[in-house]
């Protein structure tokens, strides 16, 4: 049967597999696979298959099916078993820069709810870091200008907040901290 | 009222199951006679000692309460009662939570503090209708309101036929069979045509739908996890 | 009585004086909806003011509401309501509990029950469908909540639901609770029981709620909502990232994931990922142990528990074999308050003895705490009754007030300590009213007169006193600025008012839930971001009534008011709308008697005013901006920043309000109801337009409508 299924709709299949399993797909992966069961589908005088397996995804009029352009790679994701927002994590966490992935989830929660962003879910699915990438990279942003606008604050439990100052006060961003640790939890 | 050949369960593992169980209860009846009733629902069939036994069409299967993902709320009830009668009940309902919901199926006991129930440990076991092989309120109804469904094999009852004497009620062992005190009308468990209300409310896949084989093995076998004992020696 | 669906048509009375019996008609209340509308209507017309809680007078009213037993999700609630002894001027209000004893009083073929008098001994009420009998109480006086339910299950069968009260109610505290099955408990009125010498009322119904529409519709319309459910107070987000989600909050209800465990259960029961869409899933959503406990309680967890007919399940029901040391069984089940105020009582926390996880001792504390206020029936004045003790020792009042021989016969050593122990020792001493120290559960007002505590009492914020009638913050302030903080001014005891909260904490982002606001109550500014508040609006007035008389209407119908209304859902297909006409659809549909929106939203208006009416009632004056609605020193003062510096109230950073602005917020609000704008009391105008025109007679006699 997947012999007759054309090729674009195999490697769509491949990417909703992924997506229902929680995980990116990898343009270098679908390469791979299309190096491997169609090389013809390699442009001719080039030996790089990606312009055809992505003008073919292109190409292929599959809705669901969309792609994040990183730098370490190009993933794709199908929106029927997973939100943009989720992918944008997926993203992130694939590009292997934790001090960006800090940031830019920071600033998405400091604009969008508006709310700080406990550090400690960046120890937690789909994030993962551990405790000292997590450590290490907090430190490491202080010193680079681009994340100058995330900032910290600990609620009274010790909890640890971040937060943007491109989106929220620190004035507000502290009491937000001290709402989220200690008064919902005293106001149940 | 009885099932036909077109619509007798078409199942071959059922049919087996059932087969074995009541060729030893059927003694003298013959091959005959135990295929028809696998094919007809049920039939009445003498035996030797001049007595009168119904020979039933095993069920489709049965619903299976788990003690362990229940979580007590009791949705299974109304969405019993609401399909089927037209109104909220737990009394009535052929899913029965109620029952064994504060103390357990052994009731208050002294230890009622550490036994089931969520006066307890907050262990819930919920009670369904086990769809016997041979079941006793069949059996026991003296007007034959209650015979297997043509689609599901579940032992149903015929309301139009039912006269509310509680043969059932008295004669299942598990107590599952109830007379409405409104209505004067048994009920019990009829599988809903093949689409159980009770475990599509079930908020946590507590109560599921078996097929005959598993749903034996999970009600009746050394390792039941549902239901409670049955009150004097009873056999499927 | 003609035949009725939903309601079952008939109201049991009893007097507990003669021992009469007998049997009103529901249905000539029905402009007030039923459950606790229905009790103020009964309040108004038969117990005079003046009457004092404990009188034999004073009536109580256990009140079910015609989609209760009906399998609408969320209708198990039972709603009480009495004069409320906390309360300085003994003003009507309403406790609720959930479980199933409202089911089963359905089903037993009555929508309420009425008791007055006072009964020579000690008795329990005992109803059997319509088999009605007193029994005699005197081999239960004295018993525990727990043990006396036993007790009366092994009379009158294991499926009977009982209410009962503990020694905290037998002794009249004014901190007493009525309860039922494993953790339900209606705080403020098990005193009233005790003063009826009533210590239980069980039931066992063996009939039916009856459903006017075809089956299949109301089939349909619980699909419907199902679909628009979230998890425990209608959050409608997932805390932590999921596949399927497009947002998620920290501080959401929706905890389950992947590897996240009723861990006591055999086996273990992973909650999982939840999709919105999977209903066989809806009650794994709210893992709340972990809240309620800390994240040591997971592998405790035996199963979630709840009430009746509620897919949501929020009681969290742990085994704990630590309890065993203390003396107390090792299974616990509770929710929210019920163990956050035994934590607040040790008011330097329980820290953990060594070789214990993090969090271990907390724990345990909280789960022994809960335990033996279910069992001797305290009420904690929603977490009051910690902060009164923090108040009484800091200051140094205890030593003053107790007799030295008490004093020293008190462990203070393991309060200091933080050895939950003390808890023991506590509610032994307050429940069974020994000594002085049992005033502590006179209520904050009475207490502070007694004991002559200082304006520091009600003015700092950290004893959290929202009203100088003796009651503590719930949802105020803090819960969308003016709106919680005017919702917090209405109510003559903690305002037990999720409306609002439910909305504000759905999970969503601020642009969203404008839209929302902007589609009910007709202006984005009906909300503000949290900590950022914006001056008073009419917005804000229209969210603020909404909210009051949407809490009442669940407290009639009886619906759940910590889950309705529906005003969000998880699904973006609808652009996470929920639906607020659902409460109408549904009481249509059970009741055959049709209703909109709107006319559900103006019966519990009716009903709301006319308890607005006990309040002008009870309290001798029309005046209720300035005698009821004020609120304690500290709202209207700005707070100190980390910085040491004020921050000003409606800039970034604070929950404070201004006098100025809380005024024009009653006077907007007032107008919304079409009150008086002066004094807040109800108009004979607005007061007939309801149909109360015997209240506008009543209010005039007395001299208490406004000019």
């Amino acid at each position: 049967m997947t012999d007759q299924m054309p090729f674009g709709d195999m490697l769509c299949e491949r990417i909703r597999a992924a997506s229902s399993q929680a995980k990116l797909c990898p343009l270098s992966e679908l390469e791979a696979f299309a190096a491997e069961s169609r090389p013809e589908l390699s442009v001719s005088g080039s030996d790089d298959t990606s312009l055809g397996v992505e003008a073919l995804l292109a190409d292929t009029a599959h809705k669901d099916i969309h792609l994040m352009r990183g730098s370490v790679d190009t993933y794709y994701f199908s929106e029927l078993s997973m939100t943009e927002a989720y992918a944008k994590h997926l993203y992130r966490v694939a590009e292997r820069d934790p001090l960006k992935l800090i940031a830019d989830t920071t600033r998405d929660e400091s604009r969008m709810y508006p709310r700080p962003t406990p550090a400690s879910s960046f120890r937690e699915s789909p994030f993962l870091l551990s405790e000292k990438e997590l450590e290490e990279a907090l430190l490491a942003m202080k010193e680079k200008a681009e994340y100058s606008d995330i900032q910290s604050t600990k609620a009274s439990n010790g909890e640890l907040y971040l937060f943007s100052t491109q989106s929220l006060v620190i004035s507000h961003a502290e009491s937000l901290a001290e709402w989220m640790a200690v008064g919902i939890a005293e106001n149940p | 009222m009885m099932g036909t050949t077109n619509d007798a369960a078409q199942d071959t593992s059922n049919q087996k199951t059932q087969t074995r169980r009541d060729f030893l209860k059927i003694t003298g009846v013959g091959l005959a006679g135990a295929f028809a009733a696998a094919a007809l629902g049920c039939i009445s069939v003498d035996t030797r000692d001049g007595r009168k036994l119904k020979a039933w069409r095993t069920s489709s299967g049965a619903i299976v309460h788990d003690p362990n993902l229940c979580v007590g709320c009791r949705r299974c009830e109304t969405a019993c009662t609401v399909r089927n009668d037209g109104k909220a009940s737990a009394y009535i309902s052929r899913i029965k939570v109620a029952r064994n919901f504060n103390y357990g199926a052994a009731g208050v006991t002294a230890a009622y503090a550490v036994a089931d129930g969520q006066q307890g440990n907050f262990r819930l076991v919920g009670e369904t209708c086990r769809q016997c092989s041979h079941p006793a309120c069949g059996d026991a109804c003296p007007v034959g309101a209650i015979t297997a469904d043509k689609k599901t094999g579940a032992r149903v009852v015929d309301a139009k036929r039912c006269v509310g004497c509680g043969a059932c009620e008295d004669a299942c062992p598990w107590g599952m069979a109830t007379v409405d005190p409104e209505t004067k009308k048994s009920t019990k468990c009829l599988l809903c045509d093949g689409d159980p209300s009770c475990a599509k409310t079930c908020p946590t896949g507590a109560l599921a739908f078996y097929p005959w084989e598993e749903a034996e093995a999970l009600l009746f076998g050394t390792d039941a996890t549902s239901g409670a004992t049955a009150v004097s020696g009873a056999s499927a | 009585m003609s035949a009725t669906f939903g309601y079952t048509g008939k109201i049991l009375r009893v007097n507990l004086s003669t021992g009469a019996i007998s049997i009103d008609d529901t249905m000539k209340y029905i402009d007030f909806i039923g459950g606790e509308g229905m009790a103020m209507k009964i309040m108004w017309d038969e117990v005079a003011a003046g009457t004092h809680p404990f009188a034999p007078e004073n009536k109580i009213v256990f009140g079910t509401g015609p989609l209760c037993g009906s399998g609408v999700p969320c209708s198990g609630r039972t709603n009480i309501t009495s004069l409320l002894p906390s309360n300085p001027y003994h003003a009507v209000s309403s406790s609720h509990m959930g479980g199933y004893f409202s089911v089963e009083l359905k089903y037993a073929g009555w929508d309420m029950i009425v008791l007055e008098g006072r009964s020579p001994k000690p008795v329990w009420l005992r109803i059997e469908d319509d088999k009605i009998r007193l029994e005699d109480a005197r081999w239960l006086w004295g018993k525990g909540i727990f043990d006396t339910m036993a007790m009366i299950g092994s009379q009158m069968g294991k499926e009977a639901q009982v209410a009962a009260i503990g020694q905290a109610g037998e002794n009249q505290l004014n901190l007493a609770v009525i309860r039922t099955g494993s953790s339900h408990s209606a705080g403020g009125h098990g005193g009233i029981l005790g003063s009826k010498n009533l210590k239980a009322i069980a039931v066992r119904g063996t009939g039916s709620v009856k459903i006017a529409a075809d089956r299949h519709a109301l089939m349909d319309a619980d699909k419907y909502l199902m679909s628009l459910i979230g998890a425990n107070n209608q959050h409608v987000v997932p805390r932590n990232p999921q596949p399927w989600a497009e947002f998620t909050s920290p501080t959401s209800r929706w905890l389950a994931k992947k590897g996240l465990y009723w861990g006591a259960a055999n086996p273990p029961v992973e909650t999982g990922e939840c999709y919105p869409e999977d209903m066989q899933s809806v009650g794994l959503r709210t893992q709340k142990a972990i809240m309620d406990l800390g994240p040591v309680a997971e592998k405790y967890t035996v199963r979630m528990g709840g009430c009746a007919h509620c897919p949501i399940r929020c009681h969290s029901q742990v085994n704990i074999p630590q309890l065993e040391q203390y003396g107390v069984d090792t299974n616990v089940s509770n929710t929210c308050m019920g163990f956050f105020s035994p934590a607040g009582i040790m008011i330097n926390g329980m820290p953990d003895k060594p070789g214990m996880e993090k969090g271990e001792g907390a724990m345990i504390g909280r789960a022994l705490g809960a335990k033996l206020a279910d069992d001797y029936g305290m009420w904690c004045n929603y977490g009051q009754i910690g902060r009164d003790v923090m108040y009484a020792y800091s200051t140094g009042i205890f030593k003053k007030v107790l007799p030295a021989a008490e004093y020293a016969s008190i462990p203070w050593d393991k309060l200091e300590s933080g050895d939950p122990a003390f808890l023991i020792d506590f509610y032994d001493r307050v429940a069974n009213k020994k000594g002085e120290l049992w005033h502590i559960a006179d209520g904050s007002y009475w207490l502070a007169k007694r004991w002559n505590f200082g304006e520091d009492y009600w003015n700092d914020y950290k004893y959290k006193l929202w009203s100088k009638l003796g009651f503590p913050v719930h949802h105020s302030n803090e819960a969308s600025g003016q709106v919680g903080a005017l919702i917090s001014c209405f109510s003559n005891r903690d305002a037990q008012n999720h409306s609002h909260m439910n909305f504000i904490q759905a999970g969503l982002p601020i642009n969203l839930l404008k839209e929302i606001a902007a589609e009910e109550w007709g202006s984005p500014d009906a909300i503000d971001d949290i900590k950022n508040y914006k001056p008073m609006n009419e917005g804000k007035a229209k969210f603020v009534k909404w909210s009051l008389t949407r809490s009442l209407l669940h407290n009639s119908l009886t619906l759940c008011n910590w889950m309705w209304p529906m005003t969000t859902s998880p699904l973006k297909a609808r652009g996470y709308r929920g639906d607020t006409a659902l409460e109408a659809k549904f009481y249509s549909l059970v009741t055959g008697i049709e209703k909109s929106k709107e006319d559900l939203d103006r019966d519990s208006e009716r009903a709301f005013t006319l308890f607005r009416a006990l309040t002008v009632r009870a309290m001798k004056t029309a005046d209720m901006r300035n005698e009821h609605d004020q609120t304690t020193a500290w709202v209207v003062t700005a707070e100190k920043g980390k910085d040491g510096k004020d921050i000003q109230p409606f800039t970034p950073g604070t929950d404070r309000m201004t006098q100025a602005d809380m005024e024009l917020g009653r006077t907007l609000v007032y107008k919304e109801f079409g009150w008086d704008q002066k004094t807040g009391a109800p108009t004979r105008a607005t007061l007939e337009a309801l149909g109360l025109g015997d209240v506008a007679n009543g209010l005039a006699s007395a001299g208490l409508l406004p000019a």
